[in-house]
């Protein structure tokens, strides 16, 4: 598939499968793959650590491991995408898969539901739930310094 | 159809007002190059789109574009929530404030309205997808820039991550472009539209 020796028209290599960092680097970076990884100078030399040590409590805690857990999820669709019979990326993707459903199912039941699949999870578990759930919990653009 | 998972990509979380900041960052939300642009973009092209994967692909970027939006929403938000009539009269934020109060609303930096002249959708395969990636090159400069002069972590960090996804999404569309390629005849690209030209592609 050498199609990068065309002329008059843009050429971009074809990503391989390497090893890929694990969720809390790709978060950090923004991508789970380590070639992908081009930070700007100016933010290589800076530390960046926002707002020194927030203290998580256990909500928030299992908040930051779903953001973790559904970005790999989210950085390894567009791969597949594009590389649909990578087995590397397939089964790492339905093993993740399958932890941020089981995360997002927990949550729903400790704290409130996250998406309206998880309203149903709270209505299977609760059969005669007189709460109508998907408002509770919160905001997503406040922040946890509100 | 989409479904919202009630959720930031990756989390906003500012204590300091800044007006100022608020200001610049708003242009990642409605400006030339911002999320809303290049979601609308994505979202529209797609459908024409010759393989069906590529359209799959213009799917969910556009989409994980609309919770690009959210996450710079969210920072406007919180940069402006506590914002003291002063502050909003001095911090360089005045005619904002006179038109929009503290409300979001999707504006370029230098205060031009959000318009579709900033995004193409032309119906050629090719043409898009090397417009789209143009596009996340542009928004990458845009968030270079931004890094450049907010030296505030706590706004920092998610401009990072979203300054990282650009460049994943560019190698994407690449991606994107060469599948597309790979069905064409490669002694003239350009020979027919595989887009309108039906039944060109094999």
């Amino acid at each position: 598939m050498d199609t990068n020796k065309h002329l008059a028209i843009a050429s971009v290599p074809i990503q391989e499968w390497k090893t890929v960092y694990d969720e809390e680097q790709a978060f950090k970076a923004g991508t789970i793959f380590p070639e992908l990884n081009k930070p700007f100078f100016v933010t290589a030399t800076d530390s960046d650590t926002p707002n020194a040590k927030l203290e998580l409590n256990r909500e928030q805690t299992m908040m930051q491991q779903i953001q973790q857990t559904a970005f790999v999820v989210d950085d390894l669709r567009l791969y597949l995408d594009t590389h649909p019979d990578d087995k590397n990326a397939l089964s790492l993707y339905k093993e993740t898969l399958k932890r941020k459903i089981s995360l997002m199912r927990e949550f729903a039941l400790q704290f409130y539901p996250l998406a309206e699949v998880c309203v149903g999870v709270i209505y299977k578990e609760n059969p005669d739930s007189d709460c109508y759930c998907w408002p509770e919990g919160r905001i997503p653009w406040e922040g946890v310094c509100s | 159809m989409w479904v919202y998972e009630k959720r930031l990509q990756y989390p906003v979380n500012i204590t300091k007002t800044c007006p100022k900041t608020a200001q610049l960052i708003i242009s990642q939300y409605g400006g030339p190059d911002g999320e809303l642009a290049a979601s609308l973009r994505y979202l529209s092209q797609r459908y024409t789109m010759p393989d069906k994967r590529v359209g799959g692909l213009l799917t969910d970027i556009g989409t994980e574009e609309l919770a690009h939006m959210e996450i710079i929403c969210a920072m406007v938000y919180q940069l402006t929530k506590n914002l003291t009539p002063e502050e909003a009269k001095t911090a360089g934020f005045d005619a904002y404030y006179i038109d929009h109060t503290a409300g979001i609303w999707p504006q370029a930096a230098a205060g031009i309205p959000f318009t579709a002249k900033e995004f193409q959708s032309k119906g050629d395969a090719i043409t898009d997808l090397t417009e789209n990636l143009a596009a996340e090159q542009k928004a990458r400069t845009v968030y270079d820039n931004l890094l450049r002069v907010i030296t505030d972590p706590e706004v920092r960090d998610p401009l990072k991550f979203l300054r990282a996804r650009e460049v994943v999404h560019f190698q994407r569309f690449g991606e994107a472009l060469e599948r597309t390629k790979d069905s064409l005849d490669a002694k003239n690209f350009y020979y027919t539209n595989p887009e309108f030209d039906k039944g060109i592609l094999s």
